[in-house]
């Protein structure tokens, strides 16, 4: 060591620091990036899970993807985000767009409660809403007290309404998370962009749309992110309310997935699909912050 | 900021309902699983008394000691190992000058936005093969793989944060990378471990699709999978006992985060945005 | 804890030369009395043997049995189901062993007519069903049949029908007194195929329906009287006799409600008879669905689940032996004891009126041999199938020619 150099910020470059990025990436290459790779190997092959694989090529693929269950499933996937992700998104914003005029006295405690949904398992709100939506549950009593007999029903049982049903339970889930988001966000927002605008002569609503909006979009792109990969993920949520069903009305890629590997055998197109999601997912994302970047 | 009465009051109002919205299921459970044992419960009932019955037979019926248990040993080692790894990768890569940081933040962005239903597959088999189907490690180790990504950026930002001089001081005095890190940054980061505990805490305790595919053998069944499979198992008919199981479940998240909740929120708000 | 007490219980057991052995049984949550029995028994018979049972609910069950089995440490004794789905997949996967040997020693095959045990026969690589080796057995009888709620049927001036046209009269009937035909838990899908399989056996040769199962590369699907039943189960959906709710209860459920007196008619399986004696008592009937026109009867109906011998099981020979006193003379009192049917004659008197009568039902399908078995057995994929395709059906989304088709599709898998 020698006192002569002038000291960077920084330590010199060693070779040995990379020991200290070793072991994590340990964990994630043999866990994550491994499977994934091994993933999209199988995802070329028709497998049962026992014996050798069989190279087949795009087949899987093309299977998939001109099978109309598979696309079903994507496109309820694509109906979901609109509950998990727009839903609590819209309603979010519009909240701290008029939270912005007001000073809330027990934020904390609303804060609090409203984050709740977000830390509990799926399983255990999925059993939660079974309940609330059981013919004879809350909901459906709820309706009836109000004398709207005709709109209670078997929602989980319901081949029109078992999807939308389920999308609602995840706007309850997120709309918690999406209000805390943007209020956060909404009061890092310096207040003389808000006086700025008054002096112009901006009424609420240019006021929202012109200074809230813009100054809130690393906030609209982390929750659209966070929903949009969920709402396409889902495993467990579907699982528990309603297994796909009924008939098919509620199926999702992710429990395609799990169908086809572990009860039908077919490992290889699980495999595909797997990727398709992935796929999905990527685009998704990449569509989302390409298109709502900053441009400057 | 101007502020009217009549916006004080409908910002209440807003926020009034939606606390209303979001407790509404959570009190409907509640009010389920303390109902009399053996009545049919429907609607919403405001219990007659509270009875523990439900959480009785639930507790026995389920396994949920064992089912518990198993959550918390499964959630010790990931939560423990990640902090661990990612401290230390994220030192590495803010503080210690390693080339070709780019690329690997870049191979950590994939694991953040990969969805692992896709890759659970590969899992199950590759975990089948070295013998650690149901055993906690076919838990534990996906686990830490699939949480590094997200702590490592965490980390990362907490020491960025930090400035410079006390660490340039000690380099100046001839302390090395490991002491640097040991005695000067780390106690000036356990703000951001702490809320990355309870983040990690919450999402290893509700991983569910994991021990799905992994946990045959009801005796490691993690809590999340035990309740799953309580609920399927409806001899246990009464949607009560399944309530109460379901208030067991979520009980060790829902005290940590009652303690906790400040850490929580900021954790997932803040950390989101650093991303 | 529990792990530990054993570890240290067979160390002990090691060091004093006893022989200590566990056997580990993963059983449907409907065999639990009858294994809890079955195991005190057989434990106080072979000293130093412990039986270790896990039992699953239904849906759990047919989502994880393959992966249970094709673990690295799986039960030794396992249920299956008949069919491809779920026997056809851990027979050609070499998960099951063959059970000719134990057949051959303990005469299982001695106890039945010759052909009766064809669903649990498999070729060696699994291709092959209904002949070859032994692979499953049970001491069960599983049919299903109609249970009745009898006060409601006296209220509405009604008897047991003689044939399907007078079964249809009274669900109309029913259905003009406000009362709610046929309880269905259409949420879970599988308790649709029971009321398939009954009506489908109104309307179409038993014989027929037998063979499309064991085959249905070769038997067409797609007949005219098949039609006329799926025809018959879409018009009775669309008339409301299984109420509008009934894709939105679960099985258990369904029959929760029955015993509280929702229901008329509940179209479901015998292994229901001790949850609806315990909760009805004299007040549920039970009958097999006659045919159209009266001249037979005719239901799904088969040996209940099959047990399987896990090819990894430490000491199949003991599995055997368990088999052994399950399918013993000795214990076909208690099947009939726990409420079962059990598939040999047993020497006790019914113990309750249900259980004469749900017996009766049974005898007659015997002697009509028309037992049908169930839709789900007929290819790999078909259980899914059957279920979303008949959810489709009795929700209205799906004709009952959609129907017919996407059944005729799948038998070519």
């Amino acid at each position: 060591m020698s006192n002569k150099n002038i000291y960077r910020p920084q330590s010199k470059f060693q070779y040995s620091s990379y020991l200290y990025i070793i072991p994590a990436f340990v964990f994630y290459i043999l866990f994550v990036l491994f499977p994934l790779g091994d993933t999209l190997y199988t995802s070329f092959t028709e497998w049962n899970g026992i014996s050798e694989k069989k190279w087949v090529g795009l087949q899987q693929y093309i299977d998939n993807l001109n099978n109309k269950k598979i696309t079903s499933s994507i496109v309820h996937s694509f109906i979901l985000i609109i509950f998990y992700s727009f839903l609590p998104i819209v309603i979010g914003l519009i909240i701290a767009g008029i939270m912005i005029r007001v000073k809330i006295y027990g934020l904390t405690f609303y804060r609090a409660i409203l984050f709740l949904p977000q830390i509990l398992s799926m399983i255990v709100v999925g059993v939660s809403w079974r309940w609330i939506y059981a013919p004879k549950g809350p909901l459906n009593v709820g309706l009836d007290y109000f004398g709207l007999e005709n709109v209670s029903r078997a929602w989980l049982g319901s081949f029109d309404y078992a999807l939308p049903a389920v999308g609602f339970i995840g706007t309850w889930v997120m709309f918690g998370f999406a209000m805390i988001l943007f209020i956060a966000g909404v009061q890092k927002i310096p207040t003389e962009l808000y006086d700025a605008a008054k002096v112009d002569g901006a009424g609420a609503i240019s006021e929202f749309f012109n200074v809230t909006l813009p100054n809130l979009r690393g906030e609209i792109i982390v929750a659209l992110i966070f929903t949009v990969t969920l709402a396409l993920r889902n495993f467990d949520l579907i699982w528990i309310t309603t297994g796909g069903g009924p008939g098919t009305s509620t199926m999702i890629p992710s429990m395609f997935i799990y169908k086809k590997a572990f009860q039908q055998g077919q490992v290889g197109s699980a495999s595909s699909l797997g990727i398709i999601l992935t796929l999905l997912i990527f685009t998704l994302v990449s569509l989302i912050l390409i298109s709502l970047r900053e441009r400057k | 900021m101007n502020y009217t009465k009549r916006e004080k009051i409908i910002a209440h109002t807003i926020f009034l309902t939606g606390t209303f919205f979001v407790l509404y299921p959570f009190v409907s459970i509640l009010f389920l699983a303390l109902s009399e044992p053996g009545k049919r419960i429907s609607g919403f009932t405001i219990p007659n008394g509270i009875y523990f019955d439900n959480f009785i037979k639930a507790w026995n019926g389920g396994g949920f000691d064992t089912a518990l248990f198993s959550s918390f040993v499964v959630v010790l080692f990931v939560v423990g190992i990640t902090l661990i790894c990612s401290t230390l990768a994220a030192y590495a890569f803010e503080k210690l000058n390693v080339m070709g940081t780019t690329l690997l933040f870049a191979i950590l962005l994939l694991g953040l936005v990969l969805p692992y239903e896709s890759i659970v597959i590969s899992l199950y088999y590759t975990m089948r093969s070295y013998d650690l189907v149901n055993t906690y490690w076919s838990l534990i180790l996906p686990q830490i793989g699939l949480s590094i990504p997200f702590s490592i950026f965490w980390m990362r930002a907490s020491f960025r944060a930090i400035p410079n001089n006390l660490s340039e001081a000690a380099m100046i005095e001839g302390a090395g990378r490991w002491t640097i890190l040991i005695r000067i940054l780390l106690p000036q980061t356990i703000p951001a471990l702490l809320t990355l505990t309870v983040l990690l805490f919450m999402w290893t305790w509700n991983e569910f699709l994991l021990a799905l595919i992994m946990i045959q053998d009801n005796e490691m069944r993690t809590a999340p999978l035990a309740l799953s499979y309580f609920a399927g198992n409806k001899r246990y008919g009464d949607p009560a006992i399944t309530a109460a199981a379901a208030v067991l479940v979520a009980l060790p998240v829902l005290i940590v985060y009652v303690f906790l909740q400040r850490r929580f929120i900021s954790g997932m708000v803040t950390g989101a945005i650093k991303e | 804890m529990k792990k530990i007490v054993v570890l240290l219980s067979s160390l002990i057991f090691f060091s004093t030369g006893i022989n200590a052995e566990t056997l580990r049984i993963l059983a449907e949550a409907g065999d639990e009395s009858t294994l809890t029995r079955a195991a005190a028994q057989f434990e106080a018979a072979n000293p130093g043997v412990t039986i270790d049972a896990s039992y699953l609910g239904w849906d759990d069950f047919m989502a994880t049995i393959k992966l249970k089995l094709a673990d690295n440490n799986p039960p030794d004794l396992a249920h299956g189901n008949q069919g491809f789905t779920v026997d056809g997949t851990l027979v050609q996967n070499g998960l099951i062993i063959s059970l000719e040997k134990y057949a051959d020693q303990y005469g299982w095959k001695d106890l039945f007519a010759d052909g009766a045990l064809a669903e649990f026969m498999w070729s060696d690589d699994g291709s092959t069903w209904g002949s070859g080796s032994l692979f499953g057995v049970s001491p069960v009888a599983e049919d299903v049949i109609v249970f009745y709620n009898k006060s409601k049927l006296d209220a509405l001036g009604l008897s047991v029908p003689n044939s399907f046209e007078d079964f249809e009269n009274a669900l109309a009937v029913s259905k003009e007194a406000g009362e709610l035909p046929i309880i269905l838990g259409g949420a879970d899908g599988w308790p649709i195929i029971h009321v398939w399989g009954i009506i489908d056996g109104a309307f179409v040769d038993p014989n027929h329906t037998r063979g499309w199962i064991f085959n249905p590369k070769n038997f067409e699907f797609n007949t005219p009287s098949r039609m006329d039943a799926a025809k018959k189960l879409a018009d009775m959906a669309a008339a409301g006799y299984f109420g509008s709710d009934s894709l939105g209860i679960g099985y258990d459920d369904a029959n929760a409600m029955f015993i509280n007196g929702d229901g008329v008619f509940n179209l479901t399986g015998t292994w229901m008879t001790a949850q609806l004696d315990e909760g009805m008592g004299d007040n549920v009937g039970a009958f097999a669905m006659p045919t159209s026109g009266g001249s037979s009867v005719a239901g799904g109906g088969s040996f209940a689940l099959g047990w399987h011998i896990s090819s990894k099981a430490s000491n199949p020979d003991l599995a055997a032996k368990f088999l052994a006193h399950l399918m013993s003379n000795d214990f076909v009192d208690d099947l009939m004891e726990v409420g079962r049917v059990p598939a040999q004659a047993p020497t006790i008197a019914p113990t309750s009126n249900l259980q004469a009568e749900v017996i009766a039902s049974s005898n007659a399908l015997v002697g009509a041999n028309a037992k049908t078995f169930y839709t789900d057995w007929a290819t790999p994929g078909m259980y899914d199938v059957v279920t979303q395709e008949l959810q489709k059906l009795i929700g209205g989304a799906a004709s009952a020619e959609d129907f017919i088709s996407a059944m005729a599709a799948e038998s070519l898998n």
